[in-house]
């Protein structure tokens, strides 16, 4: 016997105050007689039966005290510890994944017909019922641990909303299963989902059926390299039902219709098709590229994709070199940089204020302060970080590809034939990065602090064979871009439920836009990373700009509606059988007997 | 007179009493006589024996008619005629003034002067020597004989001044002082409820023994036959102002009832047993009926 209210315990000390009550005189009605001599008479064949009288005065005594000590146990909730091993421990897995918004053919969403079906369940929560509540969306979540009590799992269910995240079924049930081992007991898990996995353990009514769905299951975009201000979209079109499919594909940018196009897919078909020509916005407009199919199918989320196509921007470069062939080439031909050459002699400190980056190629004018010098500074071989460690021959080990410089550079096998070591500044607020390292030593160090922005390359760009490797223009591409702010690239088109970091100074929205905004932006959540659950643009603001991320689901397994029928299997019937009442509520009824008995009693004068 | 003579004994009781009394000398007529006879020879007008005579004798009392016939002396002998002592027993006890809360009914002693007020107004038209007695805790306080319909005044002067109240009920104190003050026999009313702890056999046993001819009058109390309060009492006794703690119910109050049944049984049967007449009077009952009903069985008018 186990209590699980045991503090009503502390309600047993009023059990003094009973007796005492029961002890204290009744405040008796005084009535004139003309004798005694009667009462005397009868009163005196009653104590006769003195002792069935004090019997009867112990009897009520007993009574009073039982019924109260009942009352105590019952609040103290007592439980078998039979009914708290035997009893049905119960896992409810509610899926509550993108797929779960197709509608069924009663215009029903599969979410809700899964949410009737739990709150069923938890309603028959008690003592020898418990019932925990996982949702799985993006990752599993225990939502409710393991409850005896009703309502917190109901307000759980009716918070619960439909997401647009894919995830793992496998994760969920090892997750219930961990937690059914916790307990002791009969533990059974419940699966609402649209489709399940053929186990015999796994309880699962039946709440969906197979539809079909077209959806668009890729959807991107990317600067064409010949032309930076055009870009070209890639979408993939998906049959998933088991008719031929005829849609119509409409692309628009930031409201504005671009181009619409019909397809016809067989069933299963996969299409994939490049938009390109897509003129890049200016820098004023939001860039959301949206492409929408016009389908009638069970799942709308899934018939519409984002994209951002980021606006096009001339960097305007400086380049301080005694002389640099690579460099200077490079820089001419990047469209989206504006360069200007000067000497090492010409350099003046006013002049970084008009480019949005100055790169020192092997040089560094003297009397030269970084720390007083305003302006974004790429230096290459010479830097104010140099140490004087030599590096011969070093082999770049690491690169950090999440890094804004070194995002999609592949180093492998270049050769450089001396460097020197990097060390980051220590002093001045600087937040800094070493995204390229040989062993324990930096090979580039980037910092950034405000709006100001350094990277530093600790080797001569002609003592290596970096020039001439692919990776060299996207180096130093991706490190002007950075250094200029432009981060289009930093925050790339997300998936739903993928967990994006954020930096200090990134704050974004908890809510998506999917259309222009007609009043201020939803305020930001202060949170380091931003987990997007609905599709749609996600506003990031950094230093006072915004950049938007497009979240979508693009996953085959959450547009594929066909629920193989062979997976979903009738509920238990013992799962919603009405259990026995649980002890407390027997207690209350046998406190309630035993009231009405001494009640009688009481009435028919058996007791005093 | 006190202050509750004029609602006691009313004009209204007094026209009572006076039909009572016409009423009764029409019912009793031919078998029932005014007059009380005695065994005793004296001096009346009505011839009783003869006897011879003897030196001493009064002359006038010769027989001379029986002399010439039979030449032998004789003297006649009369009846002689006597008053009938009838002496009222009422108790004044505490018990009798009892009055059950709430209720407008008479009191029992109310309801005993009352009858005894009557039974007095017939006595007294009788002739006969009427006494009257307040007992209680002893022989209180007494009238003084009392003869012809002229002392009713006084008589109804004394039961308006019935003892102070607070005494309890001790009976055979009061009977014993009576026996012992009153030696000349003839017939006792007593009045009460007979509530005495000591019981009531021995007073009425020793009114018997010094051959008193005894009437009981037990006059109780509705309230007290069937009393109906119920829940957790405190009874306080009128007589000692002693409480008893008692939780009536339906039950306890039947016990009561066959209780108080059994009291009322054993004192008639004891009265029957022993010759001594019996009525109960409660005091919701008309005292005229009670009074006719008294006479009926005898009592006063032999």
């Amino acid at each position: 016997m186990t209590f699980l209210q045991p503090w009503a315990a502390w309600f047993l000390a009023g059990l003094p105050v009973i007796v005492a009550l029961y002890f204290l005189r009744l405040k008796r009605r005084s009535l004139s007689v003309s004798t005694h001599l009667f009462w005397q008479r009868v009163l005196g064949e009653n104590s006769r039966r003195a002792f069935f009288q004090r019997l009867r005065q112990w009897l009520s005594l007993l009574l009073h005290v039982l019924i109260f000590s009942i009352l105590v146990a019952a609040l103290a909730r007592p439980l078998l510890r039979q009914a708290v091993h035997s009893g049905a421990s119960t896992v409810i897995v509610l899926d509550v994944r993108a797929r779960m918004q197709a509608v069924e053919p009663d215009g029903r969403q599969r979410l809700d017909k899964a949410l009737d079906h739990a709150r069923a369940l938890v309603r028959q929560a008690g003592e020898s019922r418990q019932f925990a509540l996982i949702t799985l969306d993006a990752a599993p979540a225990v939502a409710v641990p393991f409850s005896t009590d009703q309502k917190p799992l109901l307000d759980a269910l009716d918070a619960i909303r439909p997401t647009d995240t894919a995830g793992e079924l496998p994760a969920a049930l090892r997750l219930a299963d961990s937690l059914l081992k916790s307990r002791g007991g009969d533990g059974q898990i419940v699966l609402l989902s649209d489709r399940t996995p053929d186990d015999p353990a796994l309880i699962a009514p039946a709440i969906a059926t197979p539809r079909d769905n077209l959806a668009i299951t890729r959807f991107a975009t990317r600067p064409l390299p010949a032309d930076p201000a055009t870009s070209a979209a890639l979408i993939e079109l998906q049959n998933f039902g088991t008719t031929p499919a005829r849609t119509e594909l409409e692309l628009t940018l930031d409201g504005r219709t671009l181009d619409v196009k019909p397809f016809a897919l067989q069933p299963g078909e996969r299409r994939l098709e490049i938009l390109p020509g897509l003129t890049r916005p200016t820098r004023a407009a939001q860039g959301w590229l949206t492409a929408r199919i016009t389908a009638d199918d069970a799942l709308a989320s899934d018939n519409i994709a984002y994209a951002t196509l980021p606006p096009a921007r001339l960097n305007r470069v400086l380049l301080i070199t005694a002389g640099n062939s690579f460099l200077e080439k490079l820089l001419a031909v990047d469209p989206s940089v504006k360069f200007q050459l000067i000497a090492p002699e010409a350099w003046q400190p006013a002049l970084a204020e008009k480019f949005e980056a100055v790169i020192f190629d092997s040089t560094l004018p003297a009397g030269f302060d970084f720390a007083q010098a305003e302006g974004n500074f790429l230096f290459l071989k010479r830097t104010p970080f140099s140490t004087t460690r030599q590096l011969d021959h070093p082999l770049v080990t690491g690169i950090d590809p999440a890094h804004p410089a070194t995002r999609g550079v592949s180093l492998q096998n270049v050769s450089i034939v001396r460097a020197t070591a990097l060390t980051p500044p220590a002093s001045g607020g600087w937040l800094s990065a070493s995204p390229l390292r040989s062993f324990d030593d930096a090979l580039l160090i980037t910092g950034t602090r405000g709006t100001r922005r350094f990277a530093a390359l600790g080797f001569d760009l002609l003592e290596s064979d970096l020039p001439l490797r692919v990776a060299f223009p996207l180096l130093i591409s991706n490190t002007l871009h950075w250094l200029a702010g432009d981060t289009a690239s930093a925050l790339p088109a997300a998936q739903a439920g993928e967990i994006i970091p954020l930096t200090g100074s990134q704050r974004a929205a908890s809510e998506p836009l999917t259309s222009a905004p007609s009043g201020p932006l939803p305020a930001p959540a202060d949170a380091r990373f931003l987990q997007p659950m609905k599709n749609g643009f996600y506003a990031v603001s950094e230093n006072g700009g915004t950049r938007w991320i497009a979240v979508n689901t693009f996953s085959a397994a959450e547009s594929d509606l066909r629920v193989p029928a062979t997976s979903v299997r009738a509920s238990a019937p013992s799962i919603f059988a009405t259990g026995p009442l649980p002890p407390w509520q027997w207690l209350t009824l046998v406190a309630f007997a035993l009231f009405t008995f001494e009640w009688w009693l009481f009435h028919r004068r058996k007791t005093e | 007179m006190s202050a509750e003579a004029p609602s006691l004994f009313d004009s209204a009781f007094l026209a009572k009493i006076e039909q009572l009394h016409l009423l009764a000398r029409r019912l009793f007529r031919g078998e029932r006589r005014a007059e009380r006879r005695s065994r005793a020879h004296g001096s009346s007008l009505e011839f009783a024996d003869h006897r011879e005579y003897t030196p001493g004798d009064e002359l006038r009392s010769i027989d001379w008619s029986a002399f010439g016939r039979l030449d032998r002396l004789f003297v006649k002998l009369f009846e002689h005629e006597q008053d009938l002592p009838v002496s009222f027993l009422v108790d004044a006890s505490s018990s009798m003034r009892w009055q059950p809360q709430g209720a407008r009914r008479i009191t029992k002693l109310d309801q005993s002067r009352k009858l005894t007020a009557a039974l007095a107004y017939i006595a007294l038209a009788n002739l006969d020597a009427l006494n009257i007695h307040f007992l209680a805790d002893g022989l209180l306080s007494e009238l003084g004989v009392a003869r012809g319909k002229a002392h009713f005044h006084s008589v109804l002067e004394f039961l308006s001044s019935p003892p102070a109240p607070g005494r309890r009920t001790d009976l055979l104190a009061g009977i014993r002082t009576f026996t012992q003050r009153v030696k000349r026999r003839g017939l006792v009313i007593v009045i009460s409820d007979f509530f005495d702890p000591s019981g009531f056999e021995e007073p009425l046993a020793m009114l018997r023994h010094c051959q008193f001819e005894t009437h009981v009058l037990h006059v109780l109390d509705a309230a007290e036959l069937t009393p109906v309060e119920t829940g957790d009492l405190r009874l306080v006794e009128c007589e000692t102002g002693a409480g008893l703690d008692v939780t009536s119910t339906e039950a306890l109050l039947r016990r009561y009832r066959a209780e108080i049944a059994t009291f009322n049984d054993s004192l008639q049967s004891f009265c029957v047993q022993r010759g001594i007449g019996h009525a109960r009077v409660t005091t919701d009952m008309a005292f005229e009926n009670v009074v006719l009903r008294v006479l009926r069985g005898g009592v006063m008018l032999k």
